[in-house]
């Protein structure tokens, strides 16, 4: 573009003026209500994070691709977004939380001395995702919390727990954790050593709960008696029903590591059922996600009239050792987005401007300037029209901005004159100092 | 089998493909313990059952993937075909016995001594672009893909492509244009397919649909 193009913006021709308007696609903005909803719900769950001793971390955006390619549960490295930096090493944006804080605690940090750590951060992560995905987004905001140093049940359960906590806390109640457990399937793979194609034949009928695919497994393996059956009832092993599925599944265990797989399970659902969070557990011994990074429990988070997962996470004890001592991991994370939608369409659109409680029409005087600095030193917020207004204009531009009480400064007789209100006892000539009693007792 | 969360829910929403396969799908949900609405008689696209349990809506076969994928119908009637060329996270529990076609490359009948490998430019017309490039990205021939949305048999034809991949039931069409069926890429039956969380979400009122209509 020629450099006469770029100097002067008023002479921007359509075609410029479009071009600019453009946003990449899979970014979006928020305002108004919407950007309230998204930092109160953040703020919840960042504050519920912490009474559980998670401290928050701040993590850069992007970092080299060596780190953050190690190993990553967001997909392919296809899905990276990948530039150079002016040496031509590759940086990477983020494409989740987890490798930053394992490369942090792995480089800073010694968990066999002084360990577990609990960490939990808010960040947008980035990635790439097919156009033909469910509503095409590349910046997903995630909240996240990993436990770095402790291997037990008691571990994952306070990771699970600590989730529908902060869930609750952000005010959702109808929200469902679907658990898993890694150390099953591979168990099963261990006992039964199928060829390659037909373990990935196998995951992907697991992947797709599909009967058909399923069976061609059992054709093909000529499996008989108890293998057989363990594979045959492997779609049959989820439900609401936590203790009756483990149960099933105890019956096709195949070996020790199956076995342990269970047990963990077991732990974890006594552990939420005396935190008081079962009613919200799944368990589905068929979820096969990302099988090569998590290393035991997994979960997913369902959210209603959803079909996008609120959260997931899972045991990741092969991490750490990329970049440190080995050290055994769990974490989760929970998608801001889908709490904020799962809010929003429960009460009314979020696209709206937030209401204001003050709106004073234009002044200079230093008496009402101060006054309206004791209102917003009480946390009441007051907007000061920097505009000068006729009285009418002025009442419009408050229906505007919603603002409860439109007032006009009197300087001769220092008060407020009340041009329009829906504040109860608000006189219609009112001082600064009974305005600022009223509000505060409607806070 | 699985208890569905407490909560409550609109209708449950299944998809039925309109066209080639509407009739013969109506004549098998027919044979099942459900009370299945007859959109024949009507320019509605969706229809409510008398118990307002299911609705069900008539949509694009190509489309009912994305439709249940995305959360507007729970459960979907789509081809093999279709599931394959949207390429949509969806469950897949079974298939009826119906709608039984293949997906084949098909060409003038010179292509029959041809090598495909050694095809210096080939074309390909489909309106199965997804699966067309797979399948030539996997046997490493380099193809144009070409997107058509019908009547794909004017491709070769006109020149405008070398081959077409397209859907063979009898065969009958491509013999009365001249062409042959050159290699069977895959096999397409009607599948039932479930969206992921109603799958979880409503797994009660899933189940017992899926139950009632298992062949």
């Amino acid at each position: 573009m020629a450099p006469s193009q770029l100097s002067t913006p008023t002479g921007a021709s359509q075609i410029d003026i479009a071009r600019r308007r453009n946003l990449p696609l899979g970014v979006k903005d928020h305002l108004w209500r919407e950007a309230r909803l998204r930092h109160t719900i953040e703020a919840k769950v960042m504050a519920s994070f912490q009474t559980w001793g998670y401290h928050p971390v701040i993590l850069p955006m992007f970092e080299f691709a060596d780190t953050l390619q190690v190993q990553t549960s967001a997909g392919g490295n296809a899905r990276l977004y990948r530039f150079l930096d002016r040496e031509g090493r590759t940086l990477v944006l983020r494409p989740d939380m987890t490798s930053s804080v394992a490369r942090l605690v792995g480089t800073r940090l010694s968990v066999s001395d002084e360990g577990p750590y609990r960490f939990c951060y808010a960040g947008s992560v980035f990635r790439h995702e097919a156009s033909s995905g469910l509503q095409y987004q590349q910046e997903f905001r995630q909240l996240g919390v990993e436990l770095i140093g402790a291997d037990t049940p008691e571990a994952d359960t306070e990771t699970l727990a600590c989730l529908c906590a902060s869930l609750h806390a952000s005010g959702l109640e109808n929200f469902w954790i679907v658990v898993g457990h890694s150390g099953y399937y591979n168990g099963l793979i261990d006992a039964l050593k199928p060829e390659p194609f037909l373990e990935s034949l196998l995951r992907t009928a697991l992947r797709r709960k599909s009967e058909f695919a399923l069976h061609q497994v059992l054709d093909q393996s000529r499996l008989t008696g108890k293998p057989r059956q363990s594979i045959e009832n492997l779609l049959r092993l989820s439900g609401m029903d936590t203790r009756q599925v483990l149960e099933r599944a105890a019956d096709s265990c195949l070996n020790v590591r199956m076995e342990q797989a269970l047990e963990n399970l077991r732990r974890i659902v006594n552990g939420l059922q005396a935190y008081g969070e079962l009613d919200h557990v799944m368990i589905d011994l068929a979820e096969i996600r990302d099988l090569d990074y998590y290393t035991g429990m997994t979960f997913e988070i369902l959210l209603p009239d959803s079909s996008m997962l609120g959260g997931r996470g899972g045991r990741y004890d092969n991490l750490m050792g990329h970049f440190g001592p080995a050290a055994a991991a769990v974490g989760g994370v929970l998608q801001l987005d889908r709490l904020v939608q799962a809010q929003s369409s429960a009460t009314t659109s979020s696209v709206k401007p937030v209401p204001l409680t003050v709106l004073v029409g234009f002044t200079r005087d230093a008496h009402c300037l101060q006054a309206v600095q004791r209102l917003r030193r009480t946390g009441i917020d007051v907007v000061i029209d920097p505009l000068p207004r006729t009285s009418p204009q002025l009442v419009r531009h408050g229906e505007t901005l919603q603002a409860r009480c439109t007032l006009l400064w009197t300087e001769s007789r220092q008060l407020f004159r009340v041009l329009s209100s829906s504040i109860e006892g608000l006189a219609a000539e009112t001082r600064p100092e009974d305005l600022l009693a009223i509000l505060a007792q409607g806070m | 089998m699985n208890s569905s969360p407490p909560t409550a829910h609109r209708p449950m929403r299944i998809a039925i493909p309109k066209g080639r396969m509407e009739k013969a799908l109506h004549d098998y949900l027919k044979t099942t313990s459900l009370t299945i609405p007859s959109f024949a008689d009507t320019r509605q696209l969706t229809l409510m059952t008398p118990d307002h349990r299911f609705e069900y809506i008539l949509a694009k076969p190509s489309d009912v993937p994305t439709f249940v994928a995305y959360g507007g119908a729970e459960i979907g009637f789509a081809g093999l075909d279709s599931l394959r060329e949207e390429a949509v996270d969806v469950l897949e529990p079974f298939m009826l016995p119906l709608g039984h076609c293949r997906l084949s490359l098909a060409g003038p009948p010179v292509w029959r001594s041809r090598s495909l490998h050694l095809t210096d430019r080939l074309r390909v017309g489909t309106k199965y672009t997804h699966i067309a490039s797979t399948y030539f990205m996997a046997q490493g021939i380099n193809a144009e893909i070409i997107k058509l949305n019908g009547s794909v048999e004017l491709a070769p034809l006109t020149g405008l492509a070398d081959l077409i991949l397209d859907l063979v039931e009898s065969g009958n069409t491509l013999k009365a244009n001249g062409l042959v069926e050159l290699h069977r890429v895959m096999d397409s039956q009607l599948t039932v397919t479930v969206n992921r969380s109603a799958y979880r979400l409503r797994a009660e009122e899933v189940n017992q649909y899926l139950q009632a209509i298992r062949p």
